[in-house]
């Protein structure tokens, strides 16, 4: 794999160029806030200090989660006797500028729809076909804890090319067969990257790295799963549920949240045709009726032990099989919380 | 690749009325690409209306046709008991694990079932009986809410004239015509049932039948990993993906349906 070099002012020219072959989506600043913006023709009034800029600010609003997994996504479906044929998606797109908070979900989507005897061909499809881009994180906020989850500001894996800033310029390194093979295409922009370069990249990289400590000095404890398993006392998550307006916004935003929904639409083209289209949705699991049965039966009728589940989900139960968290800190859940819930400090609790 | 979501059509080819809000529903299995093995459930779609998991009745070892014993309780088979003869439903499938049969041979096999609750328990009866032989015995033990609401009317004199089986049945409440026995099933589990320490018991029931027959099953001496569970959850997509089925460490619907009671015991409320 290869660590090269490209100069400032030759950012915006090369996206340029690739958005001849691909469909890029990059990070740009919209009132304010960080959004994915498909590269278009209103590109050319973008300068590459606008993308520098937004680059250097945290996760954009969106997550990488509706990338691959549309809020809604037709996946089935019966026409009379015959079944419908859903073409997996194909076209071949390069996602610009995400940020390891938002490839640690990827990670843990794979484990759900991929790595499993099932395997989502829609997923799989689209993930194949896509180029992912992605960028250090040079100025956490007061709402990121990556570092809790064990995660550095900077991409470490479930990306094809990581990518920094420096002062004169940019550093791309490879990381996949899929990011060497986009790079050896532009050999003639590129120069390989000298040690200096890397001593810029890691000082910035130990800056953002010092900031998230600042933000959240203490650790979770070691044991975290085995305590929220232990943690059964109900006053305890009615109390941390108190302010919860169940709008289900922090499931949402959750890029790591694999849930859905599988429901179907009947199509009548006439009144001989019969058939019906099944969509996947994202879903929820703070919804009441979520683990209900056919018979009425509900494990978790009562909402905090809805709203523990979520930790049993991300902290507990995917921890004890895949040795990670099902959370990777990008704070979006607390961000939008009416009710000001602070998963952090819950966990901190506990 | 292939797609999970995608259900393959088949054909409703007969309705048995079994009891006032239980029908058995057959299958049109010629031609298609499947097959199970007990313990399994499929995914049945009422165009239109939606999918819900069922396990099979019928034999794994019958391959033209394919059949699901269903209570009327939702929206799924609300929609199903309105469809006639000669319609088309979806089915995806097999999921879930299969009961591990081969440690079954050469012990005795108690089949604990409550109201429709024989359903899927009648698939694993069928493919214990296609081998007799293997098992030392094979014991049926069935209780309904009254002699109305027994399943497989038709079938279960049969199934008593094999000599390799042992059935007893019981209503919760009698009628002039009932000459059996009246109680909840667990009263049939009173009477001495033979080697308990080695014996293997399948449970499927209503919830409070299942808290009940396990409880039961235990003071008798049976080993909690020779207890196995049918859990009823709300196994949505089968693969292990969607989440709603989540039981304790466990997706129902990927490392169950049945689960032993060795697995469950530690899980909160278990049966609800």
């Amino acid at each position: 794999m290869s660590i090269l070099f490209l100069t400032k002012g030759k950012l915006h020219p090369w996206l340029l160029r690739l958005a001849d072959n691909f469909t890029i989506y990059y990070p740009i600043q919209l009132e304010n806030k960080t959004h994915y913006k498909k590269l278009d023709n209103t590109f050319l009034t973008v300068t590459e200090s606008d993308l520098v800029d937004s680059l250097q600010k945290i996760r954009p609003v969106e997550s990488l989660k509706g990338f691959f997994f549309n809020p809604k996504i037709k996946v089935a479906g019966l026409k009379d006797t015959a079944t419908i044929d859903i073409p997996f998606p194909q076209s071949s797109r390069i996602i610009f500028g995400a940020k390891n908070c938002d490839l640690r979900p990827l990670k843990v989507h794979e484990k759900m729809y991929l790595e499993n005897e099932f395997v989502d061909p829609f997923y799989q499809s689209l993930l194949e076909k896509t180029i992912i881009i992605a960028a250090d994180c040079p100025m956490p906020e007061q709402t990121c804890f990556c570092n809790l989850l064990e995660l550095k500001p900077y991409p470490e894996e479930n990306a094809d090319i990581i990518f920094s800033i420096i002062p004169n310029g940019y550093i791309l390194e490879t990381t996949s067969e899929k990011g060497e093979a986009l790079l050896r295409d532009f050999n003639h922009l590129f120069r390989e990257a000298k040690s200096e370069d890397l001593i810029l990249r890691d000082e910035n990289r130990k800056k953002a790295i010092a900031l998230l400590d600042n933000f959240n000095p203490n650790s979770w404890r070691e044991d975290l799963a085995k305590a929220i398993e232990d943690k059964k006392d109900e006053k305890f998550w009615q109390e941390q549920a108190k302010t919860c307006v169940e709008c289900f916004g922090c499931l949402m935003v959750c890029p790591t949240c694999f849930c859905f929904l599988l429901y179907d639409t009947p199509i009548a083209e006439s009144e001989k045709t019969k058939g019906f289209e099944r969509y996947k949705v994202w879903d929820a699991c703070y919804y009441s009726a979520y683990a209900r049965v056919g018979g009425g039966m509900n494990p978790r009728a009562e909402f905090w032990k809805r709203f523990r589940n979520r930790f049993h989900c991300k902290f507990m139960n995917f921890f004890n099989d895949y040795k990670f968290n099902a959370c990777s800190g990008c704070g979006r859940c607390f961000s939008v919380c009416m009710g000001k819930i602070d998963i952090r400090k819950i966990l901190a609790h506990i | 690749m292939r797609n999970p979501f995608q259900p393959f059509p088949a054909i409703i080819t007969d309705i048995i009325d079994e009891t006032p809000t239980i029908k058995t529903f057959v299958l049109d299995l010629k031609n298609k690409d499947f097959s199970f093995s007990a313990g399994q459930f499929v995914e049945l779609t009422v165009p239109g209306v939606g999918e819900a998991p069922f396990t099979p009745s019928s034999s794994p070892y019958d391959k033209l046709k394919l059949e699901m014993t269903i209570m009327r309780v939702g929206k799924v088979t609300s929609a199903l008991f309105d469809l006639p003869v000669g319609s088309v439903v979806g089915i995806r499938g097999p999921f879930g694990k299969r009961y591990p049969l081969e440690e079954f041979e050469n012990r005795e096999v108690l089949i604990l079932g409550g109201g429709v609750g024989l359903a899927p328990l009648r698939s694993l009866f069928l493919a214990l009986m296609q081998n007799a032989k293997k098992y030392k015995k094979i014991l049926i033990r069935y209780g309904a809410r009254t002699p109305q609401d027994i399943v497989y009317k038709r079938q279960i004199p049969e199934w008593k004239s094999w000599k390799e089986a042992d059935i007893k049945l019981t209503v919760d409440v009698g009628d002039e015509n009932w000459k059996g026995k009246v109680g909840v099933v667990t009263v049939l589990l009173d009477e001495p049932l033979g080697d308990v320490k080695n014996m293997v018991a399948v449970v499927c029931g209503p919830p409070i039948m299942m808290k009940f027959g396990t409880i039961k099953l235990l003071e008798k001496g049976f080993n909690e990993k020779n207890i196995y569970l049918s859990m009823e959850k709300n196994m949505s997509c089968g693969l292990g993906q969607c989440g709603h089925c989540r039981c304790g460490k466990y997706f129902v619907c990927k490392d169950g349906p049945v689960l032993t009671w060795e697995q469950i015991k530690d899980i909160e409320d278990p049966f609800l």
